[in-house]
């Protein structure tokens, strides 16, 4: 178990790597000086190189992203060229926000399309089963902002019990924090449902075929049992896979969610910084936003491993 | 025994019917749904009630009637004229990033995985390290660098889509290439050009295939995204995305505004992926999710 866990550690670094210098390479790709947004019109050609030289813009590709990724390794980010804040304190605001919204997203999906699924694949080919089918194929044909306003539409405006848009930090106020992410996670959260349950019921069907599941009924093992000792818990290796995937489907998701509701999360700040040509924030909300995805694929890989003995010895290297 | 085991075999009144609508009515639904939005798209001109730019603040939100059906805007602009000829900007980003991604990405993706060795490593990598940034990310910078417009939608969608495809083009060769045939081709000294491109292609299209029919309504979708955020076709040209974008803001004014252009970016995406869905089980029977039995 060590040397799988330690194998798969070793193998996300040179993805990292790649990772730093894509992102390092977005912001060379951005045109634009950003001295003029800075500056102005109004300053002599003298201020501007000043500037650049005190930005490190004046240096070679190779010497920046040495320099760049020096600091990284210790923790600094730099600074917002624009609001002289660091970079690592506008997205330690940012990202409980994105968080919160994520883990409230999985939640609303994991609690529609798990009943469900289970439902659809124990009651197949009946009524029941076709709803459900219908509705998750329904669903990878929603656009997600258009749910979100649709909701929005429903609760903020016809019934007026919910917030439109913007948000409240849990530190403030958390009755009114949940408040603002009710709608933002239910959009999010009904939409990953559909992906999820297809995934799900499928894996189910697998599984209630296997001779364990009939040996288990026949020595008189009940039902709910069956389902959750046998069924489910087989069905859920393949699906915890898949959910690691979905989860960088609502990396992207929650990027254009948080437009939707102004949501101060990093897919905003993102936006934002890209849009504002704001390289230092840019680099690192992305690098973040980047880094999160390899850790949740490396937590699943190791939870599959933990889950099922056969992955870690048939995957360990010689 | 359980009730469990006997739903499987067990013969619903209309399970029939149900497996019958499964098999055909979803694949000609999805055909039907697109191949009217083919048709309204290129004949906009001619279906187009009214000019999809012209305002009359006379009617500003009049609610559908038979003058405008669908109907108007906050500049009092026909709706209906308006979702017709923003089918064009959707069309044309669905079509020319697909194309656009699949050109690069499966020569890439064929190339890399012929070749193999250092040179497929590398890509492999970098497309893993890709993987990790939402697309909707590097879309937001390609349409940064290129600035907001139709255009920049289209390649930033193509950019954000290449490597998903490389993955898959790069996967079906290596399953293709240990075939006989390509040993045979080698044998009679083919240049490696001409088994990629004339030996193994033609074998793993099937895959290929399927990708491509479920991009359109992944571009479809994505640039709707874009357009909602401002990144792509700029008003007064209409898109469903900007249309959806201002009628956020009017909320409180009509509810019809949000619902037609949301309602036909739906079915137009819901046609497309079930087309898609269709020929997936054409070359893939097995991973039909409703396979029977």
């Amino acid at each position: 178990m060590a040397r799988y866990i330690l194998h798969r550690l070793l193998s996300a670094i040179p993805v990292l790597l790649a990772i730093t210098l894509l992102v390092f390479l977005i912001t060379f790709l951005i045109p634009g000086d950003p001295t003029y947004t800075l500056l102005g019109m109004e300053v002599t050609e003298d201020m501007r190189q000043a500037l650049r030289v005190q930005l490190g813009l004046d240096q070679p590709f190779h010497v920046r992203y040495g320099i760049w990724l020096w600091n990284v390794f210790h923790g600094d980010l730099g600074r917002s060229i624009f609001g002289q804040f660091k970079v690592t304190y506008l997205i330690s605001r940012a990202l409980p926000v994105s968080l919160e919204l994520m883990a409230l997203s999985l939640t609303v999906a994991l609690l529609i399309a798990v009943p469900a699924a289970l439902i659809s694949a124990v009651k197949k080919n009946t009524r029941v089963d076709v709803v459900v089918t219908l509705a998750a194929f329904t669903g990878l044909s929603l656009p997600a902002f258009w749910l979100a306003i649709m909701l929005i539409y429903l609760f903020a405006v016809a019934w007026r019990i919910l917030p439109a848009s913007g948000f409240v930090r849990v530190s403030e106020n958390l009755a009114g924090n949940l408040r603002t992410m009710i709608l933002p996670s239910m959009t999010l959260g009904i939409i990953l449902s559909t992906g999820l349950m297809r995934f799900l019921r499928a894996g189910i069907l697998d599984v209630l075929n296997e001779d364990y599941v009939r040996t288990a009924r026949m020595k008189g093992v009940r039902e709910p049992f069956v389902l959750l000792r046998h069924v489910l818990k087989n069905a859920l290796i393949p699906f915890i896979t898949i959910l690691g995937l979905e989860i960088g489907w609502l990396l992207g998701g929650s990027v254009i969610i948080e437009n939707v509701f102004a949501l101060p999360g990093m897919g905003r700040l993102a936006m934002n910084a890209i849009l504002q040509r704001d390289y230092n924030l840019v680099q690192g909300v992305v690098l973040v936003l980047a880094g999160l995805f390899i850790l949740i694929n490396l937590a699943v890989d190791l939870i599959c491993a933990v889950l099922d003995p056969r992955i870690r010895l048939g995957e360990t290297p010689r | 025994m359980s009730a469990l085991s006997l739903a499987s075999d067990r013969r619903v009144p209309g399970s029939r019917l149900i497996r019958w609508l499964r098999k055909w009515k979803t694949f000609s639904l999805g055909l039907f749904l697109t191949v009217i939005f083919l048709l309204v798209t290129l004949f906009a001109d001619g279906i187009a009630p009214y000019d999809p730019e012209a305002t009359d603040y006379t009617t500003r939100f009049s609610s559908p009637s038979l003058t405008h059906p669908f109907s108007t805007d906050e500049h009092g602009r026909d709706i209906l004229s308006r979702v017709v000829y923003g089918g064009r900007v959707s069309l044309v980003v669905g079509i020319g990033s697909v194309l656009l991604a699949s050109i690069i990405a499966i020569s890439i993706g064929l190339m890399i995985g012929f070749l193999g060795g250092r040179l497929d490593t590398l890509v492999s990598r970098l497309v893993d390290a890709f993987f990790a940034i939402p697309g909707i990310l590097w879309a937001i910078t390609i349409v940064a660098i290129l600035g907001p417009s139709t255009r920049s939608a289209l390649i930033a969608i193509a950019v954000a889509r290449i490597p998903v495809t490389i993955r898959v083009a790069r996967a079906s060769i290596i399953a293709a290439r240990e075939n006989d045939y390509v040993e045979a081709s080698r044998a009679l000294g083919s240049s490696w050009w001409f088994i990629v491109f004339r030996t193994i292609l033609p074998n793993c299209a099937g895959p290929l295939l399927v990708l491509v029919s479920l991009g359109f309504a992944v571009a479809i979708l994505d640039e709707a995204a874009l357009s909602y955020l401002g990144l792509s076709a700029q008003p007064p040209t209409p898109s469903w995305g900007n249309m959806l974008q201002q009628s956020q803001r009017y909320l409180h004014d009509s509810l019809w505004y949000v619902i037609f252009p949301g309602l036909t970016l739906f079915l137009v995406v819901l046609g497309l992926n079930l087309v898609g869905d269709g020929i997936r089980d054409l070359f893939d029977p097995r991973r039909n999710m409703n396979r029977p039995g």
